[in-house]
Formats: C-alpha cells, structure tokens, sequence
C-alpha cells in the first residue's frame, strides 16, 4: 500500500519531533506564560503596594523591649477573638518585636502583661479588674502593668 | 549601608567557600568554574553558620569578635594555601580555568532573572507569616538575646516550632554580624542569595551535563514561576533545604558516576548541612546516606560521604541532644483515643494531595514534568540516575506517614501551609533529575581537566 507521505517528509518530521525538542516547545510555551503571569503578579503586587502599604503590626510594640531587659516572660492580653489568623499573626509579629521577650497568652501568670486592645478604655478596665498598676503607655495605646498581687512560681 | 555590610559579610563566606571547594574539588574532572562558584557559596555560607553556632555553645552569647576572627583566620589560612599552590602550580589564584563566553551569557541571563524576584521579595519586607513567627525570630533571639537565646527554646513558643534546627536563623546572624541592630533586609538579602544560588546550580550542574539552551530552560523553568519565587522569597527555609538537597544530589551523582571519593565527600558536606535547615532535612540527610550506601559503586566513596556528612551534621546532634525542647506539636494519632489517624485523615490526604498538584498555583508544572518523564523512555529509572526517584518516594511517603501519624493539627489546614512548602523542597532536585533524563542519552565520561591542579 503507496504511504499517504513521502519518506522525505517521513524523515523531517522523525528529525523535527525528538523527544527533547518536544518537551523544549512545551516548556518555551511554560515559561511564557510564567513569565506572563509573574509579570501581572508584580503589577499586581505593586498596585496593592501603593494602595495599601506593608504594615508591620510588630512595630506598634517596638521600643518596648528596651524596657524587658532581662526580663524573661510578659503576659500578653488583648480582646481580640484569638481563633481569628489575623490575631494571630498579630500576636506572632508582637512576639516577633519584643524578643528575646518571650510573649505569653496565659497572661496572670506573669507579673508584667501588655494590653493589646481595640479600645483603650477596654485595656484600663482590665487593669483594674487585676488589680495592676498601668506602668507606661506607647503611642500606639500599647499598655504595659504590672501585677500587684503577682508571686513568682 | 546596611545591604552593603550584609553583602560583604556573605561575600566573606562565598570566598572562604569557593577555595575550601576547590581544595576538594577533584583535580582529574572537567573544570566548572561557575558551578563551584555556586556550590562554593552555599558551602561558605554553611560554614559561617556554623561557626557561630560553635561560638555561641562556648561564649553562651553571640560574640561579634570571636566570630569575625575565626571567620578571618579562617579565610586568611585558605588564601594563603591557594596562594602557594597556584605559586606552585603556575595558575591563576582565582578562575585558573577559563570560564567560556556562553557560561558568562548564562550567569547574566540568570541576573536579569533576579531584577524581578528581588523586587518581588522587596513587596513583602518582612517575609511570611513563618518568617517573623520562626525564623527570624530565632535568628533575632540568637542575635539580641545575649545570655538569653536560649529563651527561644522554651516550649512556651511551640507556635514558632523550637525544635527545629538552626542554620537559616544562623546564616541571617552572619549577615547582621556588621551590624548594630537585627536588620529586616538581611533575611530578605538572604532568601533572594539562597534563590539565586539554588537557579545557578541547578543551570551549572545540569549545563556540564546537557548543554546550555537545556540547562537555562530549566532554570527559567522555575525562576519564572510566581508560586516558587513567592514561597522562595518568604523568608522561610524551604528555598535553604532546596539548594542543600540539590548541591548534595548534584555531588552524589558525579560521586558515582567518577567513582570519585571528592566528590562524595562533598555530597556528604552538603547533606550534613541539609540536616541543620528543617527536621525534614534530617530524614532527608538519613534517607540519602541510606540510599547511597547501595547507589555507590564502592565502600572507600560511601565512607567519604559518610565522613563528610558526620562532620557538617555534628551542630545538629548537639542541638538535637542539648538544645531541643523537643517536638510540641506532635500527638501520635495511632495511640490517642481523643485524636485518632482515621481514614477520613488517610482520604483527606490524598484528596489534598491531587488537588494541589493540579492547582493552578503550579501552573501544569508537575504535568510538564510527567511529560518530561514519558519523553525520556524510561530514562529517569536509568542506573546511575536511580537515586534520585528511590530518595524521592520515600521521603515522601514518610513525610506522609507524618501527617497521618501527627494528629495535633487539623489535617486540612496543616497540609493547606505547609504541603506546598514540601514540594518547594525538592523541586529544584525534581527539575534537575527530569531534564538530565529527557536530554542525557548516556552516562557521561571523564574527560581530563586542561589544568591539573596537584594541590587537590
């Protein structure tokens, strides 16, 4: 039976079609729309950027660990709901500002806390409710007490 | 300023590592001028760390000067050897081996490919949520704390993983040691460092082996990727066991294939290493040493490696045995009536594992990889490359054994941020181990360097 190509053509396209240059096309066409799409990705980025800037939460509780020299544990108090990530995070970069401070969630233990509230007036009434002395406030509304009653372990 | 005295800090540690490679590099090997300088890099880096580790052991504080000292001597005794053996052998003190017009066409092809993951990693300054949450905050507990570091191991943090060894937060210290204060571009510096130098070897090791075009796709390939260089430049260390996974595995493979003892004591160097980044790395370094025990042609070449490894893993041995709080996340699943390995966990698995591997995150990058597998006949199962896949499957299923057996996490929302991660790796590993199987058609022979260097 005559072949529908010629073996002229037969032998371009065995030359033509290796496996390497197979895979080479497919991955020229990858690596375009890769690049494609991390250049919208950086557009993107860039436009959030410029809307939004990249804000830090840590850096409302910087300065503070100058004042836990040697100190090794602060309680950490805040009215926020705790099983949200953004409190979280939150609560990850405020550690991240006050180290080598280790932050504690279990906050009564420790005679020194930091009252992390969305209102002040909220922080002052749970100062009060442990019956601590409010020892300084930043200029984020960051309070740091301390513990009256507190005895250490 | 400050990027400045951070750049000089790692440059300090590529020099001492490039002439440490090339004391070990083997003398009868074709030269590769590029990929020892991206090997080097990695292992000065390696090597910085650890010597702050070493000193903070002894001083219980990070000392600057001690540090700084032992990092110049150190670098002072290396230059003067390559000194007197390139005196001796009449060759150049650096780059004695001509570097070819298309080696510096991929280096700079490779620079433009940064401009973009720089500026990328520049959006997001203080990298992601395990950036400030574990990394840098040990990186900062080990370079503020003074007599307190070690606060950082309490298992009050279990959150920031205390467990986990130290060589990302120690390479960050190195590069804070000019400075008077933890700067936040230092981890960014760093992550884009170990991004490049992860691209550079991967190019380099796979361009002695398949050619250029090839070898530049391949990192184009990844460095392309928004998902990779946005994992890659969190800050976290990923990108750090990806580049040690791959310089080893790049080392093992010419180990065996010269049947070259240099070689593997270097793979050993690099998986030692390895071992420090994650726990992961650990498993990985054991599971290599295993493996190599039967992929390697003789016990003479496993006993270098061995001897490698033994020597860069000694700081996770110390810190594993004195250091850990040990794991706070962990509930065996097998035993506990309260949080039990289930099968919902076991379907739960796999179903997340398929839709992530399809996700568009990837962009059909691990389809075009098992395509890349079928167009190699069977290549990637060859013997010299088999390694590679038996290493794989089971760092894999022990990583998923894990999440079966580890029920103190939710399982949807542990694979959820850290699955990815895994997969970021041992990708470079994947791609390096896919193209030289696509385009080598046979094992490489040894062909005689131009310049013998007696001193190695």
């Amino acid at each position: 039976m005559p072949s529908l190509f010629s073996q002229e053509t037969i032998d371009f396209f065995k030359r033509a079609l290796t496996p390497q240059k197979i895979f080479l096309t497919v991955l020229v066409i990858a690596i375009s729309v890769n690049a494609f799409n991390f250049g919208e990705a950086l557009q993107r980025t860039q436009r959030k950027r410029k809307a939004v800037p990249f804000i830090f939460y840590g850096i409302i509780f910087s300065g503070l660990e100058n004042i836990f020299k040697d100190v090794k544990y602060v309680g950490y108090f805040t009215d926020r709901d705790q099983n949200l990530d953004e409190t979280a995070a939150e609560f990850a970069q405020a550690q991240y500002a006050i180290a080598p401070t280790i932050l504690d969630m279990n906050y009564q233990k420790h005679e020194l806390i930091l009252l992390d509230c969305t209102d002040e007036t909220v922080a002052m009434a749970k100062v009060k409710e442990l019956g601590a002395i409010p020892l300084k406030r930043n200029k984020f509304g960051i309070i740091l007490a301390k513990q009256r009653k507190w005895k250490s372990d | 300023m400050e990027i400045g005295l951070i750049l000089f800090a790692f440059g300090i540690s590529f020099v001492t590592g490039y002439l440490l490679l090339r004391r070990v590099w083997p003398a009868q090997l074709p030269p590769n001028p590029l990929l020892q300088i991206f090997l080097g890099a990695g292992l000065g880096l390696g090597v910085s760390a650890h010597l702050i580790f070493y000193t903070l052991i002894i001083f219980d504080q990070l000392k600057t000067l001690p540090v700084i000292g032992l990092q110049a001597f150190l670098l002072i005794l290396l230059v003067a050897d390559a000194y007197r053996s390139s005196k001796k052998n009449k060759i150049k003190l650096f780059f004695p081996e001509k570097v070819s017009s298309r080696d510096w066409g991929l280096l700079g092809i490779l620079g433009i490919a940064l401009i973009p993951i720089t500026l990328y990693a520049n959006f997001y300054p203080m990298g992601g949520w395990d950036a400030w949450s574990v990394w840098n905050l040990k990186a900062k507990f080990i370079f503020s704390g003074e007599t307190h570091w070690k606060n950082m191991l309490d298992p009050i943090l279990w959150r920031s993983s205390p467990h986990y060894p130290l060589l990302l937060p120690l390479i960050n210290v190195w590069g804070w040691i000019f400075l008077s204060s933890p700067a936040t571009v230092g981890p960014l510096l760093t992550s884009v460092v170990f991004t490049l130098l992860t691209a550079g070897t991967l190019t380099f090791g796979l361009k002695s082996r398949i050619g250029h075009v090839p070898a530049l796709t391949a990192a184009l390939f990844l460095l392309t990727l928004s998902y990779f260089v946005q994992l890659a430049t969190s800050q976290y260390c990923d990108i750090v066991f990806a580049y040690y996974l791959l310089a080893g595995t790049i080392c093992l493979l010419n180990a065996n294939q010269q049947k070259n003892t240099a070689f593997a004591f270097l793979a050993g160097l690099f998986f030692g290493f390895l071992s420090f980044t994650k726990n992961e790395g650990s498993l990985a370094m054991l599971l290599l040493v295993a493996l190599s025990f039967f992929y390697l042609p003789d016990k003479k070449t496993w006993r270098a490696l061995l001897g490698g490894c033994v020597l860069t893993a000694v700081p996770t041995l110390i810190f594993d045995r004195l250091f850990s709080p040990g794991n706070q996340t962990f509930v065996n699943g097998l035993v506990s009536s309260a949080q039990p390995s289930d099968l919902y966990r076991l379907k739960m698995i796999f179903a997340f594992l398929w839709a992530d591997l399809k996700s568009h995150n990837w962009n059909g990058l691990w389809a075009i990889l098992g395509l890349g597998m079928l167009l190699s006949q069977g290549r990637f199962i060859r013997r010299d490359m088999r390694i590679i896949p038996f290493f794989l499957l089971s760092y894999l299923a022990v990583i998923f054994i894990y999440y079966y057996v580890n029920t103190h996490f939710k399982i949807a929302w542990w694979l959820q941020v850290t699955l990815d991660r895994v997969f970021v790796g041992i990708l470079p590993v994947v791609i390096f181990w896919i193209f030289a199987a696509v385009w080598e058609n046979k094992s490489r022979t040894v062909t005689k360097s131009p310049v013998t260097r007696k001193n190695s």
